[in-house]
């Protein structure tokens, strides 16, 4: 084994350009994955914190069925009353168990400052998403004043989260504007809140999709968002406290048959459920399918680059490899040291890229805060895939050099070596190229698919089969390209014309890899680009409901989602400003809406001009958090 | 003495036929040929006459069609590809006309090379290099090296494992006359002072008169031998050479 690992080291050496364009590529490969999948990781961290401290004070939130129903990708769900019945609170009330069950109402309405004048210079962003509610204590602990008085229906009064509060530049005492027009409410600050302090991206996704007191940032009384909004209250969701010495467990189980048979299906939501849902939410699995994807293209990347590297070593060390058989090396040995050398090229990659990973995270975090939530942190997972991809792709790179290796006999070191011959045309290659091609296209025109067909089967198929068909084809395209432009080209670089088509068809495999690792950086370049684009589409700040401030990460905004932000600046009554702005279009994920509940019987809406319908007039009117009136 | 160490390599009605497309080249045609322990014998005869395919036979780099080939006792045609490596590895040391060395490597890995495995591979490599004048080359890389300097090199790697039989294929081929004769003096040095078997093929008498005995190959076939006296020249092996090839016209 030292003389294989001293001659895989010697070698790699040899080439120090070779090796660091090689390590380069692999390392940027590993590197996309680190960032990806950190993403992904640090989002589940955020989901794990939120999901413990979203409930504040409350054991349980009891929210409708339906509103969890509209996490699938690109799903649009069926109008839906998404309120939980009023009779739901007295029924809850009535258990001797229940300590506390206070009704909360959650609407995206617009809050501004009384007078911006005071604040200025520490004007920041109101949230909008406001929770009017009739509890007599605050949901989370108080950390500044009080909680709203409430034996008097109407005050005006209202409590802040802390990490609103800080991000708008509120103070205890300070004056909100509530609503817009003659329904305009003033209040008066009176108290902030430590709720779940988790902000951007992630934490949109988390109001979105959960129903707990945390989707608030300004709570008022239910009365006071009456008249703000002009609308009669609604029950969005149920804070449930228990006495203390109840279980839980039998609570659930006794209560949820009751709940799912109220006129609008309810269900309890405990920490872990919260952090469930969100983890199995349509973004993280976006997220964590991107990682994936991601970890498979750079895998291919990293494949095709140290492929082309050790087939041109290979090519190049004929004599070497004869002598090493001649004078010390069996077969397998022979094929070992390929191995070895594409894994020593897949640890330089991998290291390398796994500090560029960081160190990209890192700058990220410097020059933009709020991009990362977490900061520079590189996840345990994305290093083990990342290891995967450099690793697995290196080692599924040197099979076809290693064997080519094995073949070496060590007579090819006593004679001088023959030029290869150029290869002519092969028409079974060429046959069976153009045969594969014909597949997609045969997949997406002649064979009848609607919404049900998984779309990665079509995607993993067609695309495999159009990319070994382009491969097959590849040798006689070179041909042509040779046999018609290389006079050409010799007569313009005057040289002899043999010496050209010996650089370019005798170097066939050479030519070859290089154009197929060429074409797959090109490929993984617009398939994020394309990804990217089309994921944007799909989530964007106005299907997340709330949080219409925070930040998306920049991968995920493209033309249509900053059009789509544009139209969400503010809350106010009007006329739809973001009546252009296309809901997302894209082919849902059939297995994934699938498993996400309430997927069924929403098939109807996925597509077409009732989403657009739908977006115009959610741009209209206050939306209440969670529900998608059409 | 066994018969073995008596006689390191012993060829008997030796076949070899390359088959290019339809057509057929005899390159070995029944060939004898027995080596004595700690004897230099000298392969001479013209181009083609199958000199390189006797060595590589011997070396095990080629299968025969018909005939025994005995190395150091141990007849070639039993054993698999990966033991043939390990025997060829032990117990045959080559060197060859364009030195082979792996360009990656420095002058004592080149060396060491073989030996790699051994626990004792620094000791014997430094033992090496310092038989054959090279210590002070011991770091470079070969296309640092002379000619002279990169085939004596050649000849270390090819002693690193204390082989039963050195075979070496016009090692002086690529190097001028003065350089040619001062590797000869080490290979005759190896055979003196160590009693190296050692199998070169040349065709040129002033390296052939280096050795103790001179084999003349024609067409594939051995046709005769002679003995060479400790100071016989260059002529007289020259002589005897010709001779040697007329007698048999
Ligand atoms: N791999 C091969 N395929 C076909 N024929 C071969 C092969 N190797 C050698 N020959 C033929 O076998 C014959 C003997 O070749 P060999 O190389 O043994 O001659 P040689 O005596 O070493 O010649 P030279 O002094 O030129 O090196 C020649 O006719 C040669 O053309
Ligand atoms: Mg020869």
């Amino acid at each position: 084994m030292r003389t294989i690992l001293r001659l895989s080291w010697a070698h790699v050496r040899e080439h120090p350009l070779r090796l660091s364009l090689t390590s380069m590529a692999t390392a940027a490969a590993a590197a996309m994955v680190i960032w990806v999948v950190s993403g992904y990781d640090a989002l589940l961290k955020t989901f794990d914190e939120y999901a413990n401290l979203a409930l504040g004070r409350y054991e349980l939130s009891v929210a409708p069925i339906s509103h969890f129903s509209q996490v699938a990708p690109g799903v649009i769900p069926a109008p839906a009353q998404k309120d939980v019945p009023e009779a739901a609170v007295a029924l809850l009330r009535s258990d001797p168990a229940v300590r506390v069950a206070d009704p909360m109402w959650a609407l995206q309405i617009a809050v501004a400052h009384a007078e911006p004048s005071a604040v200025a210079g520490r004007r920041g962003e109101l949230p909008g998403t406001v929770v009017g509610t009739g509890a007599d204590a605050a949901p989370f602990d108080l950390v500044e004043g009080r909680w709203i008085e409430m034996s008097d229906g109407l005050k005006e009064e209202g409590v802040l989260s802390l990490a609103a509060a800080e991000a708008a530049g509120v103070r205890v005492g300070d004056e909100l504007v509530l609503g817009s027009g003659k329904l305009q409410q003033r209040l008066r600050v009176v108290g902030l809140v430590s709720s779940p302090d988790v902000s951007g991206w992630s934490a949109s996704v988390a109001k979105s999709q959960t129903m707990t007191p945390a989707v608030g940032g300004l709570f008022v009384s239910t009365k006071l968002l009456e008249q703000a909004s002009g609308q009669s209250s609604r029950i969005s969701f149920i804070g449930v406290g228990l006495k203390e010495g109840a279980d839980l467990t039998p609570f659930r189980f006794q209560w949820s048959p009751r709940l799912s048979a109220l006129a609008t299906p309810c269900q309890f939501q405990e920490a872990h459920d919260i952090e469930e849902a969100l983890d199995e939410s349509a973004s993280a699995e976006n997220l964590e399918f991107q990682g994936h994807m991601a970890a498979a293209v750079s895998m291919l990347a990293a494949f095709f680059i140290i492929l082309s590297t050790l087939n041109m070593g290979v090519t190049e060390r004929i004599r070497q490899l004869a002598i090493l058989r001649a004078v010390a090396l069996t077969r397998a040995q022979t094929a070992l040291l390929v191995v070895v050398e594409a894994l020593l090229l897949g640890a330089v990659g991998y290291i390398v890229g796994c500090t560029s990973g960081w160190l990209l995270m890192k700058a990220a975090v410097a020059t933009a805060p709020g991009l990362l939530e977490d900061g520079a942190v590189v996840g345990s997972f994305s290093l083990v895939l990342a290891a995967v991809c450099a690793f697995g792709g290196a080692l599924l790179a040197s099979a076809w050099p290693a064997l080519r290796a094995m073949r070496v006999r060590p007579l090819d070191a006593m004679g001088k070596l023959a030029e290869p011959a150029p290869r002519g045309i092969r028409p079974v290659w060429l046959g069976a190229g153009l045969l594969l091609i014909s597949v997609y296209p045969l997949m997406a025109r002649v064979l009848p698919h609607g919404d049900e067909e998984p779309f990665v089967v079509y995607l993993l198929v067609g695309l495999s089969c159009l990319a070994v068909g382009v491969v097959l084809c590849s040798p006689a395209f070179v041909h042509l390209v040779d046999r018609s432009l290389s006079p050409l080209l010799a007569g313009i670089l005057r040289i002899p014309p043999r010496l050209l088509v010996s650089q370019i068809s005798s170097n066939l495999s050479r030519t070859l890899a290089t154009a197929v690792a060429l074409s797959v950086g090109l490929g993984l370049l617009i398939g994020i680009h394309v990804w990217g684009a089309h994921h944007a589409g799909r989530i964007s700040p106005r299907e997340l409901g709330t949080g219409c401030n925070d930040r998306l990460p920049p991968w995920r905004l493209g033309a249509r989602s900053s059009r789509a932000g544009q139209c969400l600046e503010g809350h106010h009554p009007g006329p739809a400003r973001g009546g252009g702005a296309a809901p997302a279009q894209g082919r849902s994920h059939p297995q994934r809406a699938a498993r996400h509940r309430g997927a069924p019987g929403q098939r109807g809406h996925r597509r077409g001009g009732c989403g657009t319908r739908l977006w115009r007039e959610r741009a209209a009117v206050q939306v209440p958090v969670g529900s998608r009136k059409c | 003495m066994s018969a073995s160490s008596d006689h390191p390599v012993r060829l008997q009605g030796l076949v070899k036929i390359y088959t290019q497309g339809a057509r057929q080249i005899r390159a070995l045609h029944q060939v004898d040929l027995t080596v004595r322990s700690g004897e230099f014998v000298a392969i001479m005869g013209a181009s083609g006459s199958g000199k390189s395919t006797l060595l590589h036979a011997i070396a095990g780099l080629t299968d025969v069609n018909e005939g025994k080939v005995i190395v150091a006792g141990q007849d070639l045609a039993s054993f698999s590809d990966a033991a043939l490596t390990r025997f060829r590895r032990k117990q045959v040391g080559m060197v060859f006309q364009a030195f082979n060395l792996i360009p990656s490597l420095t002058a004592e890995e080149n060396i060491q090379l073989p030996a790699m495995e051994l626990p004792d591979v620094k000791t014997r490599a430094e033992a090496i290099l310092q038989r054959l004048g090279l210590l002070d080359r011991r770091h470079h890389r070969p296309d640092a090296l002379s000619g002279g300097e990169q085939q004596r090199v050649a000849i270390g790697r090819a002693l690193m494992m204390e082989p039963a039989i050195v075979l070496a294929d016009e090692p002086t081929g690529s190097l001028d006359s003065r350089t040619g004769q001062e590797l000869c003096q080490v290979l005759r040095d190896l055979v003196t002072r160590e009693g190296r078997t050692t199998v070169m093929v040349t065709h040129e008498p002033r390296v052939a008169m280096w050795a103790d005995r001179v084999v003349v190959f024609k067409d594939g076939r051995c046709l005769s031998e002679f003995p060479v006296t400790p100071n016989a020249g260059a002529e007289a092996v020259a002589l005897a050479y010709e001779h040697a090839l007329q007698s048999a016209a």
